[in-house]
Formats: C-alpha cells, sequence, structure tokens
C-alpha cells in the first residue's frame, strides 16, 4: 500500500515527457500559439534505428535484389536507360514498408539506407513524402521494352 | 436455444470494452453467477498461413512477426527454428544467445505489459500506469538492440540479424540492476496489495486436473501447479545451459497453488525475476563468433530451394508454447505453414474458469490467460455469407485427414 502511495507522490516531481493538449479552447493564431510556448521534443531514437528510407539513384544497378526479399512488396521496378543501356530503378512505397531493413542489407551498393526519422504521417498514401524515389521515376522513367515474343505484324 | 425459467442468456462481444480483441462470448447467467459459457472465435482471421505459402522463406519471417504484436519474436522463433531443424542448420552459439537474450527482454515486457493490463480490468489503474511506466525501460533497450520498439525483425533463419555491440553490454547491465532494484517494491504492489487479492483470490480457478485435461500451456498451466515450460521440457537457444532454470510455480515464495488469477499473477512476477536473471547469465557467458550462418538473403533462399522435409519449432512465448510446422519441398517458400499459438490451447480453459463467477469478474478472467484472439484466429468458416456452422470432433478430424492427403499430393511424397 505504502509503495504505491510514495509512486503517486513522486510522480508530482519527475519530469514531463509527454505534451498537454495546447489550448483549451481555440487561439486566435494556432502558429503564434504553438511558437509562444516550446514543446517539449520528441525522445531521440537509438544509433541503429530503423526509421525512414534513403535511395541513391546514381549508385543502384537494378539488380532487383531488393524486390526479392520485400516482405510487404513495397519496391517496385521501373525502367531506365542509363548509359545508353536499358536497366532499372525501384520507387519504394513507404505506407507498405515495414521497415525490416532486408533491403538494406540485401543490396550490394549500398544504394538504401535508414535514417532515424519516423515522423511521416500524411494523407495520401502515394503522396511524394511517401514515396522514396518518386522524383527520380518522373525525370527518368522510360516507356516498358516491348517484349520480343510478341507476335510481330 | 431451450428456454429456462432461472437462467437468462448474456452474450457479450465479438467487440466489446472489456476485451482487447474480438470474441464473442454467450453465457447463461442465473442473477449474478454463470452456471454456462460458450465462445465463439474467428472475427480476426486473416488468411496468414495462406500468405506465407505465397511468400519467401525471408519474407515469411516478417509476415509471421506480424501474427501478434507482442509475441513478435516468439513466432518468427518457431519458424525459424521449424525451418532450421528441417533443413539441418546448426546455429553458431552467439546468435543463440543473442536470441534468448531479445526472447527474454520480450517476455519481461510481455509480463509487464499483463500486469498492467490485469490491474485496469480490475480498476486499479494506478497501478497499471505504474506497470506501463516501468516498461518503458525494457522497451527502450529494445529499440536499441533490434532498432524498433515491436517487430523487432533480429530473426533470420540461422542466426540473428544484429549483433550486441560492447557498448551495449553497459545500457543492458543497468536496465537488469534497474528492475532487480524495482522488483521488490514492485512484487509488494502486486502481490502484498489488498485491492489486488480481493479481486483475484478464488477467481477463475483452473484446477490440476483440469489444466491436464484441457492441455493449458504456459503461465496458465503453471499458476495450476503444472511444471510444464516448453524452456525447460524441449531447451533450445541458449537454454540447455542454464541448469538453474525451472518451472516458475507459486510454491516458489511458499503458497499452494490454487490455480486461480492470482496464481497467475504469482507466477508472472516470478518469470519476470527469472527472465532478468536468464539475461544477466546470457551476458556473463556470451561466447564469441559468428552470429549468421549465411548473411546473404539471396544465397540462403536458394539454399533452402534444395531442401525437401517437414520440421517442427516450438517455442515458449510469454503466453505459452508456440509450435510451428513447416513443410518444405524445393520452393523459394514453405510449401505448407502450420501455427499453434498458445491462446488456442489455453482458451479451452476459459469454460471451466467462467463456472460459478460473477459478471463482474468476466474482464479479469478473460484477461488471466493473456489471451491473443488475433494470434489463434487460423480458421473461419462462412457459408452463404453468414457464420453459425459448427463442426463436431469427428467431422473437424475427417477435414484434417482430407486436407493431410490433400497436401501430400501437392507436395509430392514429402
Amino acid at each position: 500500500m505504502l509503495a504505491s502511495v510514495y509512486k503517486i507522490i513522486e510522480q508530482f516531481f519527475t519530469e514531463k515527457s509527454t505534451n498537454l493538449f495546447p489550448a483549451k479552447r481555440k487561439p486566435a493564431s494556432v502558429s503564434e500559439f504553438l511558437a509562444r510556448k516550446p514543446l517539449i521534443a520528441p525522445v531521440p531514437t537509438p544509433p541503429d534505428y530503423r526509421g525512414r528510407l534513403a535511395f541513391d539513384y546514381q549508385a543502384c544497378i537494378g539488380c532487383a535484389m531488393c524486390e526479392k526479399v520485400c516482405p510487404a512488396r513495397a519496391i517496385e521496378m521501373y525502367p531506365v536507360i542509363e548509359k545508353e543501356k536499358r536497366t532499372k530503378r525501384i520507387v519504394i512505397y513507404l505506407a507498405r514498408c515495414t521497415f525490416c531493413s532486408e533491403c538494406v542489407k540485401v543490396c550490394p551498393r549500398d544504394a538504401i539506407t535508414m535514417s532515424g526519422d519516423f515522423m511521416m504521417a500524411d494523407y495520401d498514401r502515394n503522396s511524394p513524402s511517401l514515396v522514396v524515389g518518386l522524383e527520380e521515376r518522373r525525370k527518368n522513367e522510360v516507356a516498358p521494352e516491348e517484349k520480343p515474343d510478341t507476335p510481330q505484324e | 436455444m431451450s428456454k429456462s425459467t432461472s437462467t437468462f442468456p448474456l452474450s457479450i462481444g465479438p467487440t466489446h470494452p472489456a476485451f482487447k480483441e474480438p470474441v464473442k462470448f454467450s453465457f447463461e447467467v442465473d442473477g449474478e453467477k454463470i452456471v454456462r459459457t460458450d465462445m465463439d472465435f474467428g472475427y480476426t482471421h486473416r488468411g496468414i498461413e495462406h500468405v506465407a505459402r505465397e511468400r519467401n522463406f525471408i519474407q515469411v519471417i516478417y509476415l509471421l512477426e506480424r501474427i501478434c504484436g507482442i509475441c513478435s519474436v516468439s513466432h518468427p522463433m518457431a519458424y525459424c527454428l521449424a525451418v532450421e531443424n528441417a533443413a539441418g542448420i546448426e546455429v553458431p552459439p552467439r546468435a543463440k544467445y543473442v536470441r534468448t537474450i531479445i526472447g527474454e527482454l520480450e517476455r519481461l515486457h510481455s509480463h509487464l505489459l499483463w500486469t498492467g493490463v490485469a490491474a485496469h480490468e480490475i480498476g486499479f489503474d494506478t497501478l497499471f500506469l505504474h506497470t506501463w511506466d516501468i516498461r518503458e525501460k525494457v522497451m527502450d533497450c529494445l529499440e536499441l538492440l533490434t532498432g524498433n520498439r515491436v517487430n523487432y525483425a533480429m530473426l533470420t533463419i540461422g542466426g540473428v540479424r544484429r549483433d550486441i555491440a560492447p557498448e551495449h553490454y553497459g545500457i543492458l547491465e543497468e536496465t537488469l540492476d534497474y528492475y532487480r532494484e524495482l522488483y521488490n517494491r514492485t512484487r509488494e504492489i502486486l502481490l502484498e496489495d489488498l485491492t489486488v487479492q480481493m479481486r483475484c483470490r478464488d477467481i477463475g480457478v483452473l484446477t490440476y486436473e483440469d489444466a491436464v485435461a484441457l492441455c493449458a500451456v504456459g503461465p496458465t498451466a503453471r499458476a495450476s501447479g503444472l511444471p510444464k515450460d516448453v524452456r525447460i521440457d524441449y531447451p533450445c537457444n541458449a537454454y540447455p545451459d542454464i541448469e538453474w532454470l525451472r518451472p516458475a510455480s507459486p510454491r516458489d515464495i511458499g503458497k499452494e497453488p490454487r490455480g486461480d488469477v492470482f496464481d497467475r499473477m504469482i507466477v508472472r512476477v516470478l518469470e519476470m525475476k527469472q527472465s532478468v536473471e536468464i539475461v544477466g547469465f546470457c551476458l556473463d557467458n556470451m561466447p564469441d563468433g559468428e552470429i549468421v550462418v549465411e548473411s546473404k538473403a539471396i544465397k540462403l533462399i536458394n539454399q533452402l530451394k534444395k531442401v525437401k522435409g517437414d520440421g517442427l519449432g516450438r517455442y515458449e512465448a510469454p503466453r505459452g508454447e508456440v509450435a510451428h510446422f513447416d513443410i518444405l519441398d524445393e520452393r523459394e517458400g514453405p510449401a505448407q505453414i502450420k501455427v499453434k499459438a498458445p491462446t488456442y490451447s489455453n482458451a479451452a480453459a476459459w469454460a471451466v474458469m467462467f463456472n460459478g463467477a460473477e459478471i463482474a469478474d468476466i474482464p479479469i478472467i478473460a484477461a488471466s490467460i493473456d489471451p491473443c484472439i488475433a494470434c489463434a484466429d487460423r480458421m473461419t468458416v462462412i457459408k452463404n455469407g453468414c457464420g453459425g456452422l459448427s463442426f463436431t470432433a469427428e467431422e473437424l478430424h475427417r477435414l484434417s485427414v482430407e486436407k493431410q492427403k490433400r497436401i501430400k499430393a501437392t507436395c509430392g511424397n514429402s
């Protein structure tokens, strides 16, 4: 019994790690209100945290190994022409991603890396912030190669 | 349903605030007393076994991690043990120790979580917040070691994916000391506080005979006096090296097991202490060497592609025994996979526990086996768009024999 009472008293003197909802009623200007009262920052992530993925377009060789091991099938390949050769590059849909870091480990050129960023909420699952490598795709994607076995007229 | 003048039916679920997951209970109550219990599962069936058959060996690990959010190392552990068993892969000793450490830290956080849930169910919310507060320390530790708070992505076939670095030892030892210091105070709140005793003593009793007959597993069985623990009975990982490990029992603190909710709490509190000591043992006796047999995922898949055979993996999850049975048939992924979760074994015990209990005790009795309905839902039957089909034991046996024949036909003669 005393242990619980001791715990409750202790709580009054510990540092807070969460933010109370900042306002009781709607302030005149939300941004001004938030700037006036600094919020308690999120707890820092450890060094090897599995957060947002980053993709290095230049380092990628299009081997498709990451696509094969991805458990969520979040990696999509698209055709590009690099150095006058037909090859492939990837986009990663973070909305599907399970953050297992299997693609990071399997990549022979270390083209995929993970960061400590975990704040990724968005309204649209296909928004540019949730599709890694979308900008490069828009710039470099070419029409898919015609399959040689299609009947020719 | 037959109409009776003295009892009336009380249906709780499928979704109800008292339960964390969808399960439907149909009680027959006589005033406040429950006289008969019927259960209905299948509201969270996700077809994981079917999905697993269409993925390769590496992808399946992360899929199975998501069978249960709390036992997110137990299911992949059982799967990896099963595949290693089938393919004859010997795990390096260091990997075995790392696996044990992660498994025991998971047990510690799962039991702390359960204690909080149980306290919440009896309306003791101060204790609920206190246990979840001290749980943060082990969650931070797991985050540091594996890179995430849940779904650790730590295991792979033939080893582990991350090593425990030299700088982690200090932090781990610090965490263990924190829990060793806290143990006495937490035990006092949990086991000597009158509020907890009043709500948990002689509630939801599962006798020794019933526990044997209904095949209870895990802390539920141990609270009924059954010395049953996969870590000791069928040791894997580093458990064979730990000679002092015994199944936890209320007898350890000088109480005769009665098989009630309070005994389940005692067993879990003792197991938390046990887990801390096991992690300490593993840190002191950590062997050097490799942490994985084959670190390249594609190479590993190609190796397993040549294997034909089957394997069984058993592991003691925080809630009880989890068993995976895999058939490998020269494919990129498992040809067949069967999951047996601990709640599947323990759910039958509910029918006995609820007998004679009061309506107000339903939440705590339901929570006392630490149910994970999503783990246990392996089958759902739908006919003409509505449920309500029931099978007898003979019909289920016939269906399982038919399925076994079908599997054998599709997998050659393995």
